[in-house]
Parts: structure tokens; C-alpha cells; sequence
């Protein structure tokens, strides 16, 4: 198993080098193929890791000394926190394939770049080793960047430059951090080989490197440094108010499939890397500093809400509401309780399969029309009134209707907003706040949290009115009737909503028991 | 004695005209000869054992100095390699003897520079390696931008070696020796007893100091000695701008460190002078590589934007030799040279790399200037993907070489307590800088499209061949350092100069190596 999921990394980029060297049409064979083997690893993996391995902890580790002089080793396995993502990951680089396929201009390229994606995009997932995660976080960057520089809109140099330096800027924050533990956990006390230093990520979260950076501990001045240095790396990505301007630039000018895979994946490493890092990592900086995390993530859901309520380019306004979805992520994250915690995950899951449909929705319009004004289009419903049921159900997912895959998220997150009121840990060991305090700022961001979901409903709404409502217009015409193709993309996407929306234990099953130890090392 | 095969090739190389006169085969062939033999000779003693001296003491033979002759030599192959397959058109066949014997003297200096542990023999190997360069950087003869370069190269080179020698002479004149390591026992004296019995002061001592290390600045390129760099390296064909950019960096380097190295091993810990020479080191490789990559951000011609890139991949290097200095102790400074080995390696890789691209482009389509790299991935995708796999190497891209190059350039930087981390900080915000200027070819060959649709670049299969090993060169240093690393680690070992004083003769060219003091004279 170890080894499959070694093949699942490795896959994609000899897939990757086939289709480099393949005619056109055998590129998107090949890279729909890869897609597939792809996937099919991941679904064995995963009914391993549930049925025999009962969805314990971290399985199918390999470690190898890979760089023996920093002691970086290749270490990849998989847990709770990882699977779900690598799933999404596997079942939507099918779809993208699948989205791709009108692609024109050096499709070989193309795919081959998207396949090289999709390797990074699972190495960072599998990774249990710092130095491996860092290498794999930023090589996802570098195809990401030319998909969007070469096959993106008309200002696409810009968005993808933006894309590069913003996350390359937290790269580096996040690797300050990754030399700070390095020679931090050699005071730990720890019996390891090699004078202690280390990269493996379940040692670093272990309790002895944890006492040093605990409140009062002997490194914490560093670990609330770090704290906030690998925040600015991951909120970044997610990305959060006020790092967030590089996203709606990136979606606006990027091609319809790699909008699905950037919202879908792409913005889930920057959750999947707080769970995975900076929470476990430093769980005493993460309780000190619960309210400016929370404060950051309502201003997510608020402004991102508003601006997407302002947007007329259609694809900008599920941009903004990529930005307000994942402010849910942080404030959930920011409450260090449970169903805080389940909701952030369940969110990323949902907004995956949800972000990925609404993209997929504008830009089926936007190959037809040749422009995404909101204000140019209606009535869209009459003229496809197959993909206007699609629209219903992928818009309102992304709205946050109950019995919807992205309800059960959303609901989590502020039930968790409330709940912090009574979390003891964020009260402080100390005393240092008071019960009222913490009790005061959780009612009040819970209140405008919540606030956000009408809001959520307001510009949806108001967006569906005013593309799909009303008459048809003349020009529609001559408009191409929505092919098959397409059909099977929504079609697999809106089921995912409805069947996440229903099943949320699909993937809670999976999560517990890793997420059980995860809240134990926070002290919940 | 690698150096005997470059003497005997030089030699042969400007022989060979007269037995037949316009060949270019001939001398060619004789200079690889040799310098394959030169490479031989190190490659055998690089197993040797951990050091010796030779001509009569002013070459010290160490692991260290074998790397680097290694290095240059390797270097000076692969440079003539790199001529062979994409410039040679443009030199005359009347020429080449001369080109190849500059070339062959400019790396038998970059090789005794590497071993010199002498005074005089230090200023000899930098002259040697500096007057074949000079006359390099003006080989185009009618091209008024090498004739600028290579004019304003021999001044500013001239004035260096002047201030080097006056420092020299001040050096001399306090201690009575040339020997680098009786020098530095001499000075680590000065700095923590008093020094009335001399009349000489540390502030002495440090004056001189400054001056050899802005000697050796110049050839570094070090800020802010480095006005002649950007000037030679556009002007120089494209040949001799990849050899000055790897090698002749590549030495002063290793002279800076068999400097730092030396007066390290007789100084006293936390000797106030030492520490001060770190600082300065210090500061200079961080403004050498704040300097140049801000510098960079504006070029357009791809050589000059390599140029300042080379001074600013220089500054790193010289941050990492300063650590010699502040070290506490001698792993730090081991885990330094190593590093900065390992990034010698990795460095001339990606700029042979870097530099093949750019000579191939100006070969077929008679132009420097990035712009016109418009559309580039169209012309000639297999080109703009290994120029993009080069620069983004040199900017430390993980998965690549330069990047590990920068970590363990970090890690050394690490040990050196809080002055490592003001090092480290500068340079992540350098390399954060540099992206901004390495993207930009990257960007005109991919993102924009050629308006003028200039034609397609067929890079010749040798070229390709040559891209291709720097290319797997980057990904296995990048992907699989260790080997290379402890290959590195195994060669950052300097010979501990304790006894050099007894293993040296007593006269070198009737100067005595055994201190007098001056103030006997004045009695």
C-alpha cells in the first residue's frame, strides 16, 4: 500500500512526460487515462485505509534519507487529514481533464503541465516531512503559473505573476519557520538519530517539542513568531482578507478548468497546511491569538460577501465568494473546538466540489457568449433548461442550502463560533482573559458570521436572477446546444453536492479518529 | 600538479601555428589535452591525503585546493565545449591559438590562486589570472562594448592590484614575512597583547587587511569593486563571460576563504580583530548581493542581467565565507566551506547553463536583449524551457540545485548564532528580490508573443547535449543532494597551517620569512 501511494505522487508526472511527447488528441487520452489510474489508486487506498487499517491515524509510511546532511528524509503517508483532500484532489483532476478537453492551444502542454499540477498537488497531501512539503508546496506553484500565464484570459501575465509572488512570499515566511524548528528541536530532548535535527512533522507535534513552545515555554517568543509567519504563508493561499487580492486576478484570467482545480484544491492547501502545521505545531500561540484569527476569518465571510455582491463579472463574483467560503475555514480553525475544527474540513470539502461546479457553470456560458457581464446576460433558464437545473443545484450548494454539500460546513463553523464562548482553552491558563471577554467576542463574531450566510444568499440570489431569470435574449440564438460532455461534469459534480450534502459521514468516518488526536494536541 | 599540464598545454597551443597556421582543430585539441590531463592530475591527487606544500612552501596543496582546481579545470572544458558548439563561427581561425592560451593561462591563475598561501604568491597567481582575462574580455576586437569593457577592466584591475600590493607591502613591512599563516600568528598575537615592543598596532594590521581583501573584492566583483563586471561581461563573448562569471569568481572565493581560513586558525577565540574581519566580510557579501540584485532588476540585455545576478550569487558566497570568521568553532566553519562548494558546483552549472541559452539565441539570431526573446516557446520550446529550468535555479527554486545551494548555505548561516540569522534574512529578502528579475526572460518567452516572426532557433544536438547535462546536473543536485554534498563535505578540509612556518624554507627569492621587527631598524 505504501507503495501505491508512492505510485499515486509519481503517476501523474510520467503521465506528465507521455503526453509532452504525444500528438493532441492522444495527450488528452493520456492525461484523462493518468487521471483515471490516478483516481483509482486513491479509491483503493482509501477503502484500505477505512475497512482493514479501521482509519487509524497515519498509515503506508515510506521514509527515506533523502538529503542525510539537513536530515531531510522523503516521508509520505497518509491520515484522516490528508485522504478526503487527496480524494477531491484524484475525482476532480478527472473532471478538469474532462473540462479541458476544448483546449486548443498545445493541449500536449497543457495537460502536461496540469498533470504536473496534480503531482504537486498530492505530494503536498501525502508529505509528512517539512523540508518534502515545502518542496512539493512550492513546485505545485510553478505549473499553476503558466497555466494561468499562457492559457489565461487577456491579462493573464499579470494575474499569474501576482499569483507567484503572493504565495512566494509565504513560502518564504513558512520557510524562516522551517529552519527555526530545525534547530529548535534538537533541545527537546528527543532521542533521535542525527543530533536531533529534524523535518518529520509527526515529531515536531510531538509533546516534548511542544513544551517548548508553550505559553511561558523556553522557545515561546519564537513559536508566536512562527505562529503568525506560517499563518501569513497559509492564509495567503486560502486566501484570507487582506491577502486575497491575487485570487479574483487569478480566477478572472484563468482558463474555465484551472479555475476548478485553483478554487477546488489549490486554496484547500492553505487549510489543509494550518491543520497539518501551524495548529499542531504551535497549539499555545494558536490559543493566544484565537481572536485576531477569528477577526480575520468574519472579515472574510463579510467582505468577501459584499464584494462579491458587487462584482458584474460573473466569474469575479464566485471568485469573492471562493474568499468568503474560506473565511468559514479560518473561523472555524480559530475556535480550537471540535465541531470547529469538522466544520473548516467539511467546508473545504464541500467548497471543493461546489467551487469547482460554479466555474464550471460560468464557464459554460462563457464559451457560448464570449463574455461573463451579468448585466448582458438572462434568461439563460429557457434557453438551457437542463443546465438551468445543474445551475439551481450548483449555486445553491455553493449558497449553503440545507440537504447541500455546503451547508453542513457552514452550519458547523458557527455553531463553533458560539461554542468557543465556552472553550476553556481559549479563556487562557492563566486567567489572562477573562470568561466574559472570550464569551463577549465569540457571541459577537458568531453574530456576524452569521450575518454572512444572508448575505451569501443575497448576491446568489441576486446573481441567478439576473443571469438565469427573465427572457431570452436574441442573440442566444446561435448559441451551441450544451454537448454531453458537459452534462457528465455536472452531473457528477451536482451528485457530489447532493450525496455530501446527505452523507456528511462519508467523510467523518474517515476524519475522526486522526482528527481525535488532533484535537488532543490542542487541548480540547 | 595540475598547473604543469596547463604550462605545457599553453605552450603547445601557441606552437602549434607555426606547424600548420590556420587551423583550429589543432590547438583546440591540444588545449582539451591538456587540460584533460590537468584534470586527471587533480582528480588523482583529490583522493591524496590531507595536504602538503609545494614551491618552496608558497602553495598549500589541500582537498580544498584540488576542488577548486577541479572546478576551474572542469570549467575551462566545458567553456571551451560551450565555444565549440555555439560561438566559434565568430572567431577568426587565425585567433584561436590565442584565445585557447589566454584561456589556458587565465585557469593555471585560477588555480594557483586556489593553493596560495603566500604573499607573493598570491599577487603572482591574481596577476596571472587577471592578464589573460583582460585581454579575453577585449577578444572581439572590433566591437567598441568589448574594447570599452575590456579597457575599463584593465584600469580598475590595474588600481586593484596596486591597492592589494600596497596592503601587501604594509603587511610585510610589520611582520617580516610573506607566509600567510606566520603572518597570521603574528596578527593574532597583535590583537589580544600590547604591541609596544613594535610600535606596530592593530589598526595597522587592519589596514593592510582591508586592503589585500579589497584585492581580492575586485576579482569577486564585490560591492563596491564591481563597476568593471556588468561593462566585461557585455562586451566579452559570450565564452569568456560564462569562464570570468564561474571561475574567476570560483578562485577568489577560494582565495577568500584560504585567507579567512588561515588568520582563523591562529586567532585566538573571539579575537577582536578576527571577528571585526568577519563583520566586514559580512556586511560586503550582504551589499554585494542586496546591490546586485537590485541592480538586475532593470537590465534587459541577458548578459548583463547575468552579470549582476553573478555579483549577487557572489555577495551570497562571501556571506557564507564570513561565517569562517564569526564562527564559534571550526564545524561551523567546515559546514561553511562545504556549503560553499556545494554552491560553486550548483552555481557553475545553472550559469553555464544560463549563459549556452544565451550564446545559442545570439548565435542564431544576432541579439542579447531579452525582449526580443518574444515567443520564444514557440521558436524553440526545448530553449525556453531549459533557460527557465536555469533561471529558475539560479533564483532557488525547490527542486533544483540553487536551491539547495541556499539551504545549506542557510544552514551554515544557522550555526553562526544571531549574526547567521541577520544573514539568512538577507538573504531570503535577496532571493525574494531576485525572482523578480529571473521570471523576466522566462516571462518574454512564454508570455508574450513575437511580433516581428523572427524564425525559428534550432539549437545544434551538441548544444542540446550540453543543456541537457547541466539541466539533469541542477535536477540531481536539487532532488538528490547528498552525494554531491558529502563529495563537497569530504573537500571543505583546508591543511591546518600550525607548522607551515617550520616546513617553509628560510628565503624566498631573498626574502626572509622569519620576522624581523621594524623597529630595529630604527635603533
Amino acid at each position: 500500500m505504501a507503495s501505491l501511494l508512492n505510485w499515486m505522487i509519481f503517476v501523474p508526472c510520467i503521465g506528465a512526460v507521455l503526453c509532452l511527447f504525444s500528438p493532441k488528441q492522444a495527450a488528452k487520452s493520456v492525461a484523462l487515462l493518468t487521471a483515471l489510474v490516478t483516481l483509482l489508486l486513491s479509491v483503493i487506498i482509501a477503502v484500505d485505509y477505512y475497512t482493514v487499517q479501521g482509519a487509524s491515524g497515519v498509515q503506508y509510511v515510506t521514509a527515506v534519507s533523502w538529503i542525510s546532511s539537513i536530515n531531510a528524509e522523503y516521508r509520505t503517508g497518509v491520515d484522516g487529514l490528508s485522504l478526503p483532500l487527496v480524494l477531491l484532489t484524484t475525482s476532480l483532476s478527472v473532471l478538469v481533464v474532462l473540462a479541458s478537453w476544448n483546449i486548443e492551444k498545445a493541449t500536449g502542454a497543457f495537460m502536461a503541465l496540469y498533470l504536473f499540477l496534480m503531482s504537486g498537488m498530492l505530494g503536498v497531501f501525502l508529505s509528512l516531512d517539512m523540508f518534502l512539503f515545502y518542496v512539493f508546496f512550492e513546485i505545485s506553484l510553478l505549473p499553476m503559473y503558466f497555466l494561468i500565464g499562457i492559457w489565461g484570459g487577456p491579462r493573464k501575465e499579470y494575474a499569474a505573476i501576482k499569483f507567484f509572488l503572493y504565495t512566494l512570499a509565504g513560502s518564504i515566511c513558512l520557510l524562516i519557520v522551517m529552519l527555526g524548528l530545525y534547530f529548535i528541536t534538537p533541545k527537546a530532548g528527543l532521542n533521535l538519530p542525527n543530533a536531533g535535527n529534524t523535518w518529520d512533522m509527526m515529531v515536531l507535534q510531538s509533546l516534548p517539542v511542544r513544551m517548548l513552545f508553550a505559553n511561558g515555554g523556553e522557545y515561546w517568543g519564537f513559536a508566536q513568531a512562527a505562529f503568525w509567519l506560517t499563518m501569513i504563508a497559509f492564509l495567503i493561499k486560502l486566501p484570507a482578507v487582506p491577502f486575497h487580492t491575487w485570487l479574483p486576478d487569478a480566477h478572472v484570467e484563468a482558463p474555465t478548468p484551472i479555475s476548478m482545480i485553483l478554487a477546488g484544491v489549490l486554496l484547500k492547501m492553505g487549510g489543509y497546511a494550518m491543520m497539518r502545521i501551524t495548529y499542531p505545531f504551535f497549539p499555545a500561540a494558536a490559543q493566544e491569538f484565537w481572536v485576531y484569527v477569528a477577526v480575520l476569518g468574519v472579515i472574510a465571510i463579510i467582505y468577501g460577501a459584499l464584494c462579491a455582491m458587487a462584482q458584474t463579472d460573473w466569474k469575479k463574483l464566485v471568485a469573492y465568494s471562493s474568499v468568503s467560503h474560506m473565511g468559514y475555514v479560518t473561523l472555524g480553525l480559530a475556535t480550537l473546538t471540535r465541531v470547529g475544527f469538522d466544520g473548516a474540513y467539511y467546508q473545504m470539502i464541500g467548497h471543493g466540489i461546489t467551487s469547482a461546479l460554479m466555474f464550471f457553470l460560468v464557464g459554460v456560458v462563457y464559451e457560448r457568449a464570449h463574455h461573463r457581464e451579468i448585466n448582458r446576460l438572462g434568461g439563460i433558464w429557457l434557453k438551457f433548461p437542463g443546465y438551468g437545473g445543474w445551475s439551481l443545484l450548483g449555486f445553491f450548494a455553493g449558497m449553503g442550502l440545507p440537504g447541500l454539500c455546503g451547508f453542513i460546513g457552514e452550519i458547523m463553523v458557527l455553531l463553533s463560533a458560539f461554542q468557543a464562548a465556552g472553550n476553556v482553552n481559549l479563556i487562557g491558563a492563566a486567567g489572562a482573559r477573562s470568561a466574559a471577554d472570550v464569551q463577549c467576542w465569540s457571541y459577537t463574531l458568531g453574530v456576524i458570521a452569521a450575518a454572512g450566510v444572508v448575505l451569501t444568499a443575497g448576491y446568489i440570489l441576486w446573481m441567478f436572477q439576473r443571469v438565469y431569470m427573465g427572457v431570452e435574449k436574441p442573440e442566444y440564438s446561435h448559441y451551441a446546444p450544451i454537448n454531453a460532455r458537459e452534462y457528465v461534469i455536472m452531473t457528477a459534480l451536482g451528485l457530489g453536492a447532493v450525496v455530501f450534502g446527505i452523507l456528511p459521514y462519508l467523510v467523518f468516518d474517515l476524519t475522526t479518529p486522526t482528527f481525535n488526536s488532533l484535537l488532543s494536541i490542542l487541548g480540547s | 600538479m595540475p598547473e604543469i599540464w596547463l604550462v605545457l598545454g599553453m605552450c603547445a597551443v601557441i606552437l602549434v601555428p607555426f606547424l600548420k597556421r590556420t587551423s583550429v582543430a589543432l590547438p583546440t585539441g591540444a588545449a582539451l589535452a591538456a587540460l584533460f590531463f590537468a584534470l586527471a592530475a587533480t582528480t588523482y591527487t583529490l583522493v591524496g591525503d590531507s595536504g602538503g606544500t609545494a614551491v618552496l612552501g608558497t602553495l598549500t596543496i589541500d582537498p580544498f585546493s584540488q576542488f577548486v582546481k577541479l572546478i576551474v579545470i572542469l570549467f575551462a572544458i566545458l567553456v571551451i565545449a560551450q565555444w565549440i558548439i555555439t560561438t566559434r563561427g565568430q572567431t577568426a581561425a587565425g585567433d584561436t591559438p590565442d584565445f585557447l592560451c589566454l584561456l589556458l593561462g587565465a585557469a593555471l591563475g585560477m588555480s594557483l590562486m586556489s593553493s596560495a598561501s603566500n604573499l607573493l604568491m598570491i599577487f603572482v597567481a591574481m596577476e596571472s589570472a587577471s592578464y589573460p582575462s583582460y585581454a579575453l574580455a577585449g577578444f572581439r576586437k572590433r566591437h567598441r562594448i568589448g574594447t570599452e569593457g575590456s579597457l575599463k577592466y584593465v584600469v580598475f584591475g590595474s588600481a586593484a592590484s596596486a591597492i592589494m600590493v600596497y596592503g601587501m607591502s604594509l603587511v610585510y613591512g610589520m611582520t617580516g614575512t610573506l607566509n600567510l599563516s606566520d603572518i597570521a600568528s603574528q596578527i593574532a598575537g597583535l590583537s589580544h597583547t600590547s604591541s609596544a615592543v613594535t610600535g606596530t598596532t592593530p589598526a595597522l594590521a587592519a589596514i593592510g587587511l582591508l586592503l589585500i581583501f579589497a584585492g581580492v573584492a575586485f576579482k569577486l566583483s564585490a560591492v563596491p569593486m564591481h563597476f568593471w563586471c556588468p561593462d566585461v561581461f557585455q562586451g566579452a563573448p559570450f565564452e569568456v563571460t560564462t569562464f570570468l562569471s564561474v571561475a574567476s569568481k570560483g578562485a577568489a572565493v577560494a582565495l577568500l576563504v584560504r585567507l579567512l581560513f588561515t588568520l582563523g586558525a591562529a586567532s585566538p577565540v573571539n579575537s577582536g580583530l578576527f571577528t571585526g574581519v568577519g563583520v566586514g566580510v559580512a556586511i560586503l557579501g550582504a551589499a554585494t548581493a542586496t546591490w546586485g540584485n537590485l541592480v538586475a532588476l532593470h537590465q534587459t540585455n541577458i548578459k548583463r542581467l547575468l552579470a549582476y545576478s553573478s555579483i549577487s550569487h557572489a555577495g551570497y558566497m562571501i556571506m557564507a565565507c564570513s561565517l569562517i570568521a564569526l564562527a564559534p568553532n571550526t564545524a561551523t566553519a567546515h559546514t561553511a566551506i562545504t556549503a560553499v562548494l556545494f554552491y560553486l558546483v550548483v552555481y557553475m552549472f545553472m550559469n553555464l547553463g544560463a549563459f549556452t541559452v544565451g550564446a545559442a539565441i545570439a548565435a542564431q539570431q544576432n541579439t542579447e536583449d531579452i525582449r526580443e526573446y518574444a515567443g520564444m516557446s514557440k521558436r524553440s520550446p526545448i530553449l525556453a524551457a531549459l533557460m527557465t529550468v536555469f533561471l529558475l535555479s539560479l533564483f532557488g527554486m525547490p527542486g533544483l540545485g540553487g536551491f539547495m545551494g541556499k539551504v545549506f548555505l542557510m544552514q551554515a548561516m544557522s550555526d553562526a548564532g544571531p549574526a547567521g540569522f541577520v544573514l539568512i534574512a538577507v538573504l531570503l529578502i535577496n532571493t525574494l528580490l531576485s525572482l523578480a528579475y529571473y521570471v523576466k526572460p522566462a516571462y518574454y518567452m512564454y508570455f508574450t508573443a513575437d511580433k516581428e516572426s523572427r524564425p525559428t532557433i534550432f539549437p545544434s544536438p551538441a548544444a542540446l547535449l550540453m543543456l541537457f547535462v547541466c539541466a539533469a546536473a541542477l535536477f540531481w543536485t536539487g532532488l538528490l543532494a547528498n552525494k554531491a554534498n558529502s563529495f563537497a563535505g569530504a573537500h571543505a578540509v583546508l591543511m591546518q597551517p600550525a607548522n607551515a612556518a617550520a616546513a617553509a624554507p628560510t628565503l624566498i627569492n631573498g626574502l626572509p620569512t622569519v620576522a624581523v621587527p621594524i623597529v630595529d631598524r630604527h635603533d
